[in-house]
């Protein structure tokens, strides 16, 4: 069984769900740009060098906390030939939403289900929980089930 | 000194996160790690503990996320630091192929020390933390107990003893 201790759940109630937010979209850029260089099978001096950049600007992209530039995010695109704009399409918006206790939700649900949601004014977590195979986040149903 | 594995609410499905606990004690190095430093540094606390729950649950634990080569040859001893300042350390067993984590403690490291061993407190916390890595390695190659490539462990409820 996981530990919940009090002490971490009394630091928790004091996030600030913007910074939690933006430490988490650094993290997952971080995760997919080193992803994506390990499936085309660079180093990363390699993609450095496709970048035009120094390696150590590469390991510091690659920390889970750098603020990147959109410029950046272009770049890396094109190098990688992967996508982490979602311009052009509609994007999955992140609905943030509290349930029946104090923790907040992040919903990942996908852009039709998203216009659902809002023209019918449907709560984000109760949607996630009828239709979780629109969910991606696993965790949302999860936490939601042990708290039902 | 005897300890067990306790799992971690921030341990998910990407990456199992679990801190020792010292038999007698009630609190994980990870719980006491955030009690001693949450005062003074509840940004920066925030923040890793942020990180490690992104870890556990979405990206899983990647190499480049954190700093390898925080211990002796061998014990697996990795360091993650804040964002914003980089005032704190915490350190953890890597077990990267395993999608595990071992959380350890850490402490604040001032901008003006130059390495680990110059601050007694987090110099301690490493010793311990490599003490622990060694004596799961030893419990392994025994083989009375398992990380298995999920990252989860058997027996769960295993009690390491040092053998100090």
């Amino acid at each position: 069984m996981k530990r919940n201790s009090k002490i971490l759940s009394e630091l928790r109630k004091k996030r600030d769900n913007r910074e939690y937010e933006r430490t988490r979209t650094s993290m997952l850029l971080a995760a997919s740009i080193s992803k994506a260089i390990k499936s085309k099978g660079l180093t990363k001096s390699e993609f450095a060098e496709k970048m035009g950049k120094n390696p150590s600007v590469v390991t510091k992209w690659l920390s889970g906390v750098h603020n990147f530039t959109s410029d950046t995010l272009t770049d890396i695109q094109q190098v990688l030939g992967i996508s982490l704009l979602n311009l052009g399409s509609e994007t999955s918006p992140i609905l943030t939403a509290r349930g029946n206790t104090s923790t907040t939700f992040n919903v990942f649900i996908m852009p039709d289900e998203y216009k659902k949601v809002k023209n019918e004014g449907l709560n984000p977590i109760s949607f996630a929980t009828l239709s979780n195979t629109q969910v991606i986040s696993k965790r949302v149903v999860e936490m939601l089930s042990s708290h039902d | 000194m005897k300890f067990r594995l306790i799992e971690m609410d921030i341990s998910g499905d990407k990456t199992k996160i679990y801190s020792p606990e010292l038999i007698g004690e009630t609190k994980t190095l990870y719980e006491r790690f955030v009690e001693e430093n949450v005062d003074n540094h509840e940004k920066e606390v925030l923040n890793l503990d942020t990180r490690l729950e992104i870890i556990g649950h979405e990206t899983g634990l990647f190499e480049e996320s954190f700093d390898s080569k925080a211990g002796k040859f061998g014990e697996n001893l990795c360091t993650l630091k804040d964002k914003p300042k980089r005032k704190l350390r915490l350190f953890f067993i890597e077990y990267l192929l395993k999608n595990a984590m071992i959380v350890g403690g850490g402490g604040e490291k001032p901008a003006s020390a130059r390495a680990t061993q110059d601050i007694p407190k987090l110099d301690s916390e490493n010793r311990l933390l490599g003490e622990i890595s060694l004596t799961i390695q030893a419990a392994e190659k025994a083989g009375v107990f398992e990380i298995n490539d999920d990252g989860t462990i058997y027996p769960s409820d295993f009690i390491f003893d040092t053998g100090k």
